[in-house]
């Protein structure tokens, strides 16, 4: 296994680890970008991740989902965000915005949106045979928002699938 | 296979179907227009080259087939009648579907096997019926006189031509050259011919054509070239340049006497239609313009460009900087960005044609198959909207016109008893009103009964009979808008299902725009659309409601003003207030936006802030915490992610970089 960490003033994350020939070609490993909410870890494929920002000024849009914190304006698009803590419902700290908060973009199904995380850890590689099919429940998500769960040694990665947390109904995700 | 090739192969297939559709409905009108027949082959052709080098098989074959008839009709040897029309919009009808296949699924799907036996069997029961002497017959019959062989088959375009290229000294010859029997190089010298009896003068026809001696073998080149020629020369000195060239043996030229009376009143006549017709009808252009293709996404881009830039040329505005040069700066960044605004607002801008004209097509066959006769005067084609408004007018316009025809337009026999025309008409009509584009759909059928409506409206529960004795003709006619309205008894095809004109409303509304209504009873009807001139920016009120800035676009804003808590009155437990006799409640922006505050406690300030706005045809005030300023604002969509978010249709970038939401009124209640 071969972790990159995140450059914090390199903002970009994509370009810089596909371009610097440790793209693996072969198919049978993928890069995931290690994302923190609360006390665990999560992944999403990188290919769907865009760039990593700071939190900025959020302006709330009414009659949205609760989950929905509103509009950020990024280089003149209009991109919508959601707290992926209050998605998955986890309450611990639940508010708290620290130094270490982020904003990654993400392109799924044509649309860019802006998860909010606490922090985003890393970009690593996984075999697939590292892999491991989605338990009923992980990192309080339920199975059908998973991909599944990555083993990096002692460490487990949730691999949600964007997909369906985001555009899916609202139905309760966690358990 | 490449994105890029089949992208250009999509946009060039759709202007050839476009120009093939626009010009059958020509040839439908006049069949004896040689230039529309020129124009169909040559889309046709280049359709057909086109599909063959991107490999779609199906498609070049139709168009393989097409081409030939098409070819066949050029040449004068198909009958050209309804059925041949028809069968070729559907021939056209299978190349629009293929190409969709293509869209869809990168394969052709759709089979056309069974139109080209059909096709085959039209061309050859087609065939043959045309009379055979049009065509210029090919024979040595060299005894005949030369001038009643061949002039007497110019049509009266031929004449027209001759008309327009004979000088007043110009003499017009029948000519007749023969060359000898055992001239290796007929065709060569048929060409030398040719080519020096244009030299001094002008071919009006001949026989063999220029394009038949270059293509054909030397077989099929007779001993004779025919032709019909203008020239200042006289006959004996043609009959020398003729004689010059190698292998003619003889040579007969005929001078030729022609009634032309005819052929100028035909002329004047036509000049004076056809200018007529571009008056009134305005068609778009058949021809394809050249143009650069430029991704809409990319002028999007561009779009959101300029605004970053409007924006932040605003906050330098904003510093207020007490140096020189400063103000030389602001002064010429002001101009340029506005300038640029513009040249990328005009870019954005396209002309509603592009929907208008795939209607005629609509309407002819939507009037065959109803039996009724139409004619569809389209005005105004050139007029300019801003493409994202244009995408997504064109199917509000098709069930305006289809509604027209469908339930506006009498039967024929209706119609003679009523004593109106038999040909019913409908007026399609755009036109630039001050900043709104005004879009008309009239027609002179039935017209609609508000009584009638109303009674409709009542039996299907949409409304109540006191909710329509207060209602005045207007209102009741607005009901075909009601969702689940339907006006015709029985459920036909072409229209009238009960849905669409609620939707063609909300599309309208959704566009920032409002549909009207005039009717009169056997005189007609007429919808008439307006809409902003572009969605992309416009001036809106700045407000403030629970610390969060919202735009309002003044065009849906009646006025503003400051009230004191005492002009507030209660009906119903309404508060309302009356502004010059009129009634109008009064409702609460953070409560209509579900915000998390107390509400209500605007009723304990000395001076409340009320937006009074348009909200369809009534008026609510709307109560916010602070008026700002008045300003243009770049709308920007919230994205796919937002759809439809209740009372707010978009977005805008604030001076300070921030998002500020654009309010949308119409739905507060």
């Amino acid at each position: 296994m071969e972790a990159v960490t995140v450059d914090e003033k390199e903002n970009v994350v994509r370009d810089d680890y596909l371009n610097d020939g440790m793209h693996d070609n072969t198919g049978n490993k993928d890069q995931f970008v290690v994302f923190q909410l609360g006390s665990e870890e999560y992944g999403v494929n990188i290919s769907q991740a865009k760039e990593i920002i700071k939190p900025k000024n959020i302006t709330n849009v009414p009659n949205t989902p609760e989950h929905v914190l509103g509009v950020i304006n990024l280089r003149g698009q209009i991109v919508p965000v959601v707290d992926m803590k209050k998605r998955f419902s986890i309450e611990l700290d639940a508010d708290t915005e620290t130094d270490s908060s982020r904003i990654i973009t993400v392109e799924v199904n044509d649309a860019l949106i802006g998860i909010k995380v606490d922090g985003v850890n890393e970009v690593v590689w996984l075999d697939q045979d590292k892999l491991e099919p989605a338990p009923e429940v992980a990192g309080g998500v339920r199975q059908e928002y998973l991909i599944g769960i990555g083993k990096i040694e002692d460490r487990l990665l949730v691999l949600v699938d964007l997909n369906k947390i985001l555009f899916e109904d609202t139905d309760e995700i966690k358990n | 296979m490449d994105e890029q090739y089949l992208q250009m192969f999509f946009d060039e297939s759709d202007e050839y179907i476009q120009v093939l559709n626009e010009n059958i409905l020509a040839l439908e009108q006049d069949p004896d227009d040689k230039d529309v027949i020129n124009s169909i082959f040559r889309a046709a052709h280049s359709l057909k080259g086109m599909a063959a080098t991107m490999g779609f098989d199906r498609l070049t074959s139709l168009t393989h087939k097409l081409e030939n008839a098409l070819d066949k009709i050029r040449n004068d040897e198909l009958k050209l009648d309804t059925e041949m029309i028809d069968s070729l919009f559907a021939g056209l009808d299978l190349i629009t579907s293929i190409v969709n296949d293509i869209k869809d699924s990168g394969e052709e799907l759709t089979e056309v096997q069974d139109y080209v036996d059909e096709l085959n069997e039209m061309i050859a029961s087609h065939s043959g019926e045309v009379a055979v002497d049009s065509v210029i017959s090919n024979t040595d019959n060299a005894d005949v006189s030369v001038a009643n062989d061949v002039v007497l088959d110019l049509s009266n375009d031929e004449k027209e031509e001759i008309l327009d290229n004979k000088g007043e000294t110009d003499y017009i010859y029948g000519v007749l050259v023969e060359l000898e029997e055992d001239s290796m190089l007929k065709s060569v010298r048929a060409y030398m011919v040719l080519k020096t009896a244009a030299e001094v003068g002008y071919i009006v026809k001949s026989s063999p054509t220029r394009d038949e001696i270059e293509n054909e073998d030397d077989d099929n080149i007779g001993r004779e070239i025919k032709f019909v020629l203008i020239s200042h020369l006289a006959a004996e000195e043609l009959e020398n340049e003729l004689f010059d060239i190698i292998d003619v043996q003889d040579v007969k030229i005929d001078n030729v006497e022609l009634d032309f009376s005819e052929v100028k009143k035909n002329k004047a006549e036509k000049s004076s239609s056809s200018k007529k017709s571009k008056s009134s009808s305005n068609k778009t252009n058949v021809e394809v313009s050249p143009t650069v293709r430029v991704d809409i996404s990319k002028l999007d881009t561009l779009m959101n460009m300029v605004g970053e830039l409007l924006i932040n040329k605003t906050r330098l505005e904003g510093l207020k900087l007490e140096h020189d040069t400063y103000n030389d700066i602001i002064g010429q960044l002001d101009r340029v960005t506005m300038e640029l605004h513009h040249v990328v607002m005009q870019i954005r801008m396209v002309p509603i044609g592009g929907i208008f004209n795939r209607f005629p097509r609509m309407i002819r066959d939507l009037s065959k198959e109803l039996d009724k006769e139409v004619d569809l005067i389209i005005e105004g084609a050139e007029t300019e909207l801003d493409r994202s408004i244009i995408d997504e007018l064109a199917d509000p316009l098709v069930h305006l016109l289809r509604n027209a025809v469908d339930h506006g337009i009498e039967q024929k026999d209706v119609r003679k008893e009523k004593d109106k025309p038999v040909e019913g008409k409908i007026l399609l009509k755009a036109y630039q009103k001050g900043s709104e584009i005004l879009i008309e759909v009239e027609d002179d059928g039935k017209g609609l009964d508000g009584d009638k409506l109303a009674e409709k409206a009542i039996e299907k529960g949409i409304t109540t009979r006191e909710d329509v004795e207060n209602m005045d003709e207007r209102e009741k006619l607005h009901f075909v808008f009601a969702p689940g309205f339907s006006t015709t008894e029985e459920v036909s095809d072409v229209s009238g299902r009960g849905v669409g004109m609620d939707v063609v409303k909300s599309v309208v509304e959704s566009l920032d725009g409002q549909i009207m209504i005039e009717s009169e009873k056997d005189i007609g009807t007429r919808f008439t659309i307006s809409l902003p001139l572009t969605l992309a920016i416009t001036q809106a009120l700045m407000v403030k409601i629970d610390d969060e800035i919202f735009a309002i676009p003044l065009n849906a804003i009646s006025e503003t003003l400051t009230i004191t808590p005492d002009r507030l009155k209660q009906v119903r437990g309404q508060d309302v207030i009356v502004l010059r006799d009129k009634t109008i409640p009064i409702k609460e922006a953070a409560r209509q936006l579900n915000l998390d505050v107390e509400y209500g406690k605007y009723k304990e300030l000395d001076e409340i802030p009320v937006v009074i706005v348009k909200t369809g045809e009534r008026l609510v005030g709307l109560v916010i915490d602070e008026l700002l300023n008045q300003q243009e604002i770049v709308i920007k969509s919230l994205g796919k992610y937002l759809l439809n978010v209740e009372h707010i249709s978009g977005a805008t970038i604030v001076g300070d970089g921030d998002v500020a939401l654009i309010l949308d009124v119409r739905n507060i209640a």
